[in-house]
Parts: structure tokens; C-alpha cells; sequence
């Protein structure tokens, strides 16, 4: 593959699934470094993902991924990272022990396989928990280690289906720099997401999807603009929700709270501010003990309902 | 990294063997097949009578019949069916229900070596299960002076129970492969399809794997007096040439389709 060639091409690509279509006759290309692919759910995002990771083949077109056909080329996947958006552990494992087991399959010796291991779990800043059992980790934890077992061989393109939900604001820097560092060593990225603000600092390469067909592809900024006439929702996870909400309810921007079992739920004009608030407090020891951020989708449907109204 | 190569078919089938074995032996696993495998041992003492030592049989049936009755009735019609199903679909549908097979498929080996990986674990696990139970069977049952001539016989069972864990471990690892809710399928297959294709007059009962498996057996066919579930033992046999022959090609059929099917399926 040339250093010009697309990451991902597809062509007249469809899948579907008995009678629903998944995605309709997209034409697609995917450059080097990172992309993102937005969309609200049910967009076909994770179907496509899901075809260039070869799990499933396409009901029609032609989709090649670094230059080679996708599905049932194990070859291929040597070459490409998956951390899909479901967690499917082995919960007895511990990290390490998983991580360790799935890159045993790409074979090498005993010792290469247990030190890549533990610099990809410590790439992830799970080398202090790196012994414990998957099933007494925190979200953010197994989502740092489905990143860990996606990278840990060093693939020239990490495949990423949400990779940011459920992360705590620390977490989330440390991951974006991490794979920030991954596409200025050559390596390219693909990743879902259905909050356009999490991948903008990332990224200005995006494929927008909607009901299955690409709406638009390229630069991030117009839709960005579109983005900010809506409100949008951010959820908190905490340890004191209603101690942290009544930090944010005197913030500029928000225009409602709603506080749940474990949560607030945010509406806000200016979510950027609200990003960057929340990594603030993140880093210094909010008051309400933040443990995750997710964005419902509502607003980017919204955006979409306006993007596709003839 | 640009290199492609994929893992050699043994070295990742050996790397996904170890992989699976640590599956199979979860807490809850491990309950079932202690009483897979206790069960027809406490059955065995309690034929023996309560008061006997080992080796010195009082039972009220002759000891080696009554082995033999359990080898049939317990092993060949029940333990081995019943664990081929359970783990046997379990080789990948444990994967899919556990959404763990994304994880596995994406890797630079071929499909088919999570199924003979996952296969040779369910052999090793469900051998060690049933293995050790026949032995405590016949150590129950048959009379420490009898043993020196009936070992030769003990070790045929053993060597039938494990023919028998292949094939149809085999055949449910395919149809776990290929089919969502492989389980129902599974349970329709022991309970429903073999008792009930069994008793039918003609060549069907060859689409059935206990027909093959009690043709092995060793011991006499049991009778009306012997016996302890008559109702459940069939009669009719095959040469044992044969029969080893059938099952040795179901369960390379079994592989190859299940392989198959994995290699061609949706993840």
C-alpha cells in the first residue's frame, strides 16, 4: 500500500441483514491517520466496522482494507486491531492473562507475547491493575483493556467501535493522546462515535453515516457548526451526583440537570466548555467523584433529522 | 508491521486449546460434571450394597453384569450423549453467547483452528470426567479376583467411552458452529431423535450415533433381569468394524463441517 492509498476502500458496498439493510450501496474512502465514523445508532457504523474487520462479509460491492480483501483473510489481521464496542471477556482473567492469551495467537515466543502484553496494558495505564480479575474492573478499566488486546500487536490500523464511552475525563485524554501518538507514527486509526465533540479533538476526518448511507465524508467543521445550534446532553457518572451537579448548575451553558442513580444528565449549549470543565475537575478531585462521561445520541439524530430533511 | 503470515493450522490449534481449557473449567462447569460423573458412581455403590469393600461385590445382580448394565445404561445412553451435547455445542457457542468470538475471529489464524482447538479442550475435560468414573464403576462392581481378567475389558470401555465422546462431541461442536440455540437442538437429538429413531424398524437408525456407540460396547446386551433401564437399550448392533468405522467419519465429518461453518459464518 502506497502512503497515498486510501486505508479503506469501498465500493458500492451493501449488507444486509434478511430483509433490513445495514448499509446501502456506499462508495467510501478512508484516508491515512485517524477518521472517524459518526452516526447516530443504528447508522450502520459498527456494520461497517464490522466488514472491515472481516467478521462478516458484504451482501454486495467490493471493500478492500490495506489493499487486501477482508473477509477470511486471517493474514489480514495481523496487520489490523479490533476493539469492538461490547465487552465479551473472559472474567476470571485478569488483564494481563487476557491480553497475554489473545496475542498469543499471533504467535512468537513466550516471552515477546508477555512483554508486549504488559506495555500495551501500561500503554493503557493498566500496568498497576494489570493482575486483577476483568470482572472486579471499573468501565473505564475495560474499556482501556479492550484497547490494550487491540494494540498489543501493533497493528498498522486499530479499529475502534466507541472507544471513548464510559470513560472517565482522564482516562479519555490519555487515550486520544495515545492514539493521537499512534497516527503521527504512521499507524492509522478508524473509530465509531455518536458524539461529534469526543472525536473533533482527535480528528478533522470524518464519515458521516445515516440509516445506512454515507451522508458526508471529509472535513468535521460544517457539521461542527450545524452541531452547535442544538443543545446537547452529556451524562456523569458519579460517586455523588448531587454533589456535582450543583457545581455544574451555576456553569455557563447548561440549560437543565437531571439527576439519576449514579448520574447527571447535562443540557448544554456549550458542551466544549463542559468537556474541558469536567477534565478540570476530573484532574483536580471533583466534588461529585466523576467516573464516566457517555453523550446520549438524541442530538445528533436531531442534527441528522435536520441534514436529511429535503 | 506489514507482514500477513498466519499462525501454522497445530500451533494455533494448540494456542486456542489452551485457551479453551481455561473456558470449560468454570465453577458452575466443574458442579455439572462432578455429577456427570459421580452419578453413575453412586449408582454402582449402591448396586454393591452399602456394606461390602471395594472389590468384594454382594449386589444383588452379578457384579460383572451389573457393570456392565451401567456401562450401557449410564455411560452409552446417557453420560456421554448428555456431556457431547453440553460441552460439545459449548466449543463455540460459549464464544458467541459470551460475545468473546469477535475477539478470537480477528486474529491471524484460521477460523476452523478455534474449532479443533476448542474440541481437543472439550475431549481432554469430558475424558477426564468419564474416564475416571468407569474406572470407580468397575472397581465397585467387579470382584478384586475377578479384575486381573476383566481389565482388558474395563480398558475397551474406556476406549469406547472416548470414541463415543468424539463423535458426538463432534457432531454438537459442528451444530454449535452452525446453528443459533444449539443446546435445543442438542436436547431434541439425545431425548428426542436417538430413544425415539432407535425403536423404528429399518436402516434410519443409522442417523443415529448410539446405534454406532452401543455396537462397541463390549459387554453382553443387557437382558430383561439385568439390566437397569431395559427400556432405554435398544438391541440391535453392528460389527464393531463397522461401527468404529462410522463414528471415526462422524467425527471427522463433524470437524470439517464445523470448521466449515465457522469459517463461513457472521460474527
Amino acid at each position: 500500500m502506497s502512503a497515498t492509498a486510501p486505508v479503506v476502500a469501498a465500493e458500492h458496498l451493501s449488507r444486509w441483514f434478511g430483509t433490513v439493510s445495514a448499509l446501502s450501496d456506499i462508495t467510501v474512502e478512508v484516508p491515512a491517520g485517524i477518521t472517524a465514523l459518526l452516526g447516530p445508532n443504528g447508522a450502520g457504523k459498527s456494520t461497517l466496522l464490522k466488514l472491515v474487520t472481516g467478521q462478516i462479509r458484504a451482501s454486495r460491492g467490493v471493500l478492500r482494507v490495506l489493499g487486501e480483501e477482508a473477509f477470511g483473510n486471517p493474514g489480514l489481521y495481523r496487520r489490523v486491531g479490533l476493539a469492538p464496542e461490547h465487552d465479551g471477556f473472559y472474567e476470571g482473567m485478569t488483564g494481563y492473562e487476557w491480553v497475554e492469551a489473545l496475542l498469543s495467537l499471533h504467535g512468537g515466543s513466550a516471552g515477546l507475547v508477555e512483554a508486549n502484553a504488559r506495555q500495551a496494558l501500561a500503554a493503557v495505564g493498566l500496568d498497576e491493575v494489570a493482575d486483577r480479575p476483568i470482572g472486579s474492573y471499573s468501565r473505564g478499566m475495560r474499556q482501556r483493556v479492550k484497547l490494550a488486546q487491540a494494540m498489543a500487536h501493533d497493528p498498522d490500523l486499530l479499529v475502534l467501535d466507541e472507544p471513548l464511552s464510559g470513560l472517565d475525563p482522564l482516562s479519555r485524554r490519555q487515550i486520544m493522546a495515545l492514539l493521537r501518538d499512534r497516527a503521527a507514527a504512521g499507524r492509522h486509526v478508524i473509530l465509531s462515535s455518536h458524539v461529534l465533540h469526543e472525536v473533533e479533538a482527535l480528528t478533522g476526518s470524518i464519515v458521516l453515516l445515516h440509516q445506512g448511507r454515507v451522508l458526508a465524508e471529509g472535513n468535521v467543521h460544517e457539521v461542527r457548526a450545524l452541531m452547535d445550534r442544538h443543545p446537547h446532553q452529556i451524562q456523569i457518572w458519579a460517586r455523588a451526583p448531587r454533589a456535582l451537579a450543583e457545581v455544574l448548575v451555576s456553569q455557563p451553558g447548561v440549560l437543565g440537570l437531571r439527576i439519576s442513580s449514579g448520574s447527571v444528565t447535562v443540557e448544554t449549549s456549550a458542551p466544549d466548555d463542559l468537556y474541558d470543565l469536567l477534565t478540570a475537575l476530573g484532574a483536580d478531585g471533583a466534588p461529585g467523584g466523576i467516573e464516566g462521561l457517555s453523550s446520549p445520541d438524541d442530538t445528533l439524530q436531531a442534527v441528522f433529522n435536520y441534514l436529511v430533511q429535503p | 508491521m506489514s507482514e500477513t503470515r498466519v499462525l501454522p493450522f497445530l500451533a494455533a490449534s494448540g494456542r486456542t486449546f489452551s485457551l479453551a481449557l481455561g473456558r470449560k473449567l468454570t465453577r458452575s462447569r466443574a458442579w455439572f460434571l462432578l455429577v456427570m460423573g459421580l452419578l453413575p458412581v453412586l449408582v454402582a455403590f449402591a448396586l454393591r450394597g452399602p456394606a461390602a469393600p471395594v472389590g468384594a461385590s454382594t449386589a444383588p445382580l452379578a457384579a460383572p453384569a451389573a457393570y456392565g448394565a451401567i456401562v450401557w445404561a449410564a455411560y452409552v445412553r446417557f453420560v456421554i450423549p448428555v456431556l457431547g451435547m453440553w460441552l460439545g455445542t459449548g466449543v463455540i457457542a460459549d464464544e458467541v453467547d459470551g460475545r468473546s468470538l469477535v475477539y478470537l475471529t480477528t486474529r491471524p489464524i484460521a477460523r476452523g483452528t478455534l474449532l479443533t482447538g476448542g474440541y481437543l479442550a472439550y475431549l481432554l475435560v469430558a475424558g477426564a470426567t468419564v474416564l475416571p468414573s468407569m474406572l470407580l464403576c468397575a472397581f465397585a462392581l467387579i470382584p478384586m479376583a475377578a479384575m486381573p481378567n476383566a481389565f482388558p475389558l474395563v480398558l475397551t470401555d474406556l476406549g469406547v467411552a472416548l470414541v463415543g465422546l468424539a463423535a458426538y462431541g463432534a457432531l454438537f461442536a459442528a451444530i454449535g458452529a452452525a446453528f443459533r440455540r444449539p443446546l435445543v437442538l442438542g436436547l431434541l437429538f439425545v431425548f428426542g431423535w436417538e430413544p425415539l429413531v432407535l425403536l423404528l424398524p429399518g436402516s434410519i437408525k443409522r442417523a443415529c450415533l448410539a446405534l454406532y456407540l452401543q455396537s462397541l460396547v463390549p459387554h453382553p446386551v443387557p437382558t430383561a433381569e439385568s439390566a437397569l433401564l431395559p427400556q432405554l437399550v435398544v438391541r440391535e448392533v453392528l460389527g464393531p468394524a463397522e461401527a468404529l468405522a462410522s463414528l471415526a467419519l462422524i467425527s471427522l465429518l463433524g470437524l470439517w463441517l464445523g470448521a466449515r461453518a465457522l469459517t463461513r459464518r457472521d460474527v
